[in-house]
């Protein structure tokens, strides 16, 4: 069953231009100039129940711009979308309950008070009872591991302690659909591999449908079976990651750690170098050579280990939109 | 309507968050309450040595219920929308199932309570040592009833006003500006300065119209019994149509400033 459909979102809006300077702001006060901005140009997407979907592109392609207006936090310039079965931007009681949208800056939290209280206060607003909340909250509190700071006033905890509580805050309601735009920004590797973790339990315990955007591409590769890239306002993948690096890249990376040094030249007869030390490489080769390069390798060089790996997800989408800052 | 549960639960998280913050309270108190007791002593000078106008038992009695009506009334949520709106940070509360003006009224409303501590604890100290400063004959039951109705009126109408004001953010992102001239309009305006019994008659013509004299002077006129009968029906009137005017405008703008927000940043 398709929970969120799309079709042909499109949001536009108006900013207004000012040359820099002096000289700029008496222009801008006598005449205004605006240009439109279409931060999403034609979003069409179907999302079934229970699928954890990553959704990337550049700094500015809409992917947030998209969370919000299937959030309802903006009316779209024209498209529809049914989120839940609801229109999101009429923003019907009964719709909020069953979302939500954690986004990394933008805290849930009352900074003055324990994180208890930010907690109570969710189980009034989205009218849980005593038992379904008791539950909740064990159940989050095990998995975030919220017990040595869960009575700690919310300014006086870690980055880390912070985002873990507000995907707390943001899940002990048990929403049906989550919007994670960013939620380990900024985090440590442990905290983000918690999280990760963390995430991929929740969707499995309750079914969640989730979509996730993240700077770290190859947290959405093993978080996530399928990808929606999107770019300039519209999406230009939509499929399987799996598929994309099959459908998108023509070599494999052959890893190798030697047992005795190798000169660099010595592997360049075998593919192109893309990482060297004396006794560890990384050689990219054309996907169908690769079991007899592989071959010719072992039998050449003082091979210790190898491993044939595809290149990360980042760099194959650093290659589709070349040197883009994505997220 | 939302559950009751969820705006208790709002009110005493805002009563346990402004616990965190007393200095805080306590300096906006004596802040707030600082002007009309200023006025207080200049007009009071003014009236020893006058032979018409107010006698300085009325200019007392009227700064102590200003000075009352002042934190009554007061109103910052709007001000605090404009920041929300103007960095996006409004959006934490539009994910949420619950009307986000709950938060502000909550805020208001608990924190004004505090703050009412400090006039009425002056007024009753004024009363027990100089109890012939105030002319407590001016304020009879009838006066006392109709001064609480508007005071209500008039808590209501400050908190819409400054509301209306932080929605134009949704359009002008210098929607600060604009307020700067509603505390101008509201010091020289509603009898916070100049008394409305020894203003100019044009000004008192035309600052009747405006809404600032229905948030402060007008509950403490009806007090003193300067304003009865047929002037205190118009003050009713008046203060009646700007609420529910702004109450819809407000509406109006909310609804719309919605449809064409653009959230600003992430």
């Amino acid at each position: 069953m398709s929970i969120i459909q799309t079709h042909n979102l499109k949001k536009e809006y108006k900013v207004h231009k000012k040359e820099p300077g002096f000289r700029g702001s008496l222009k801008s006060l006598v005449h205004r100039e605006y240009k439109t901005v279409e931060a999403v140009k034609d979003i069409s997407l179907t999302i079934e129940a229970g699928e954890l979907v990553g959704f990337i592109g550049p700094n500015g392609a809409g992917k947030t711009t998209t969370l919000k207006m299937l959030s309802g936090l903006l009316y779209p310039t024209s498209g529809t979308a049914t989120v839940l079965g609801y229109t999101p931007w009429q923003r019907k009681r009964e719709f909020l309950k069953q979302l939500s949208l954690v986004m990394g800056q933008k805290a849930q939290l009352w900074w003055d008070l324990p994180l208890y209280d930010s907690l109570l206060l969710q189980r009034d607003v989205y009218e849980m009872n005593k038992k379904e909340f008791e539950e909740s909250l064990a159940e989050l509190t095990e998995l975030l591991e919220l017990k040595e700071f869960l009575k700690v006033q919310v300014r006086k905890l870690s980055l880390g302690q912070r985002m873990r509580g507000e995907l707390a805050a943001a899940l002990i309601y048990r929403p049906k659909i989550l919007f994670l735009d960013e939620p380990t920004i900024g985090l440590d590797v442990v905290v983000q591999k918690k999280v990760r973790e963390f995430i991929r339990e929740y969707n499995v315990r309750h079914q969640a449908t989730i979509m996730l955007t993240s700077h770290y591409l190859d947290d959405v590769r093993e978080l996530a079976k399928r990808l929606i890239i999107i770019d300039h306002g519209t999406i230009c993948f939509d499929g399987l990651t799996e598929s994309l690096i099959a459908d998108h890249v023509d070599h494999k990376l052959i890893v190798l750690t030697f047992s005795k040094e190798v000169a660099e030249k010595d592997l360049e007869t075998y593919g192109r170098v893309t990482s060297y030390s004396p006794l560890k490489a990384s050689i990219q080769v054309p996907r169908e050579q690769t079991s007899t390069q592989a071959a010719n390798v072992l039998t050449k060089l003082p091979v210790e280990d190898i491993s044939i790996e595809d290149p990360s997800l980042e760099s194959v989408v650093r290659e589709l939109f070349t040197n883009q800052d994505y997220a | 309507m939302p559950s009751a549960a969820k705006i208790a639960r709002t009110f005493s998280m805002e009563w346990s968050r402004l616990g965190q913050y007393r200095a805080d309270v306590i300096l906006w108190m004596i802040a707030e309450t600082a002007i009309p007791f200023l006025s207080l002593a200049v007009w009071y000078t003014v009236a020893l040595s006058g032979q018409t106008g107010p006698t300085p038992q009325e200019i007392v009695t009227y700064y102590i219920l200003i000075a009352f009506i002042k934190i009554a009334t007061d109103s910052w949520g709007g001000m605090f929308l404009t920041y929300e709106i103007l960095d996006g940070d409004i959006v934490k509360d539009l994910i949420r199932p619950i009307w986000p003006m709950w938060k502000k009224i909550a805020n208001n409303i608990n924190e004004k309570t505090i703050k009412l501590i400090f006039p009425t604890l002056i007024g009753i100290t004024v009363l027990l040592l100089w109890p012939n400063i105030i002319d407590t004959s001016l304020l009879t039951t009838p006066h006392l009833l109709l001064a609480a109705a508007s005071l209500i009126l008039a808590i209501v109408l400050a908190f819409v006003l400054d509301i209306t004001l932080g929605l134009i953010a949704f359009w002008l992102e210098d929607a600060f500006q604009i307020r700067r001239y509603k505390f101008m309009l509201e010091y020289v305006a509603s009898g916070l300065i100049i008394p409305f019994a020894v203003m100019p008659p044009i000004a008192r013509t035309l600052f009747e119209f405006l809404p600032f004299r229905y948030v402060l002077s007008f509950p403490a006129e009806l007090a003193l019994g300067q304003a009865e009968g047929a002037r205190a029906l118009e003050g009713f009137g008046i203060q009646l149509t700007w609420t529910i005017g702004l109450l819809i405008l407000s509406w109006l703008m909310w609804r719309a400033g919605l449809k064409r927000y653009a959230v600003p940043g992430r």
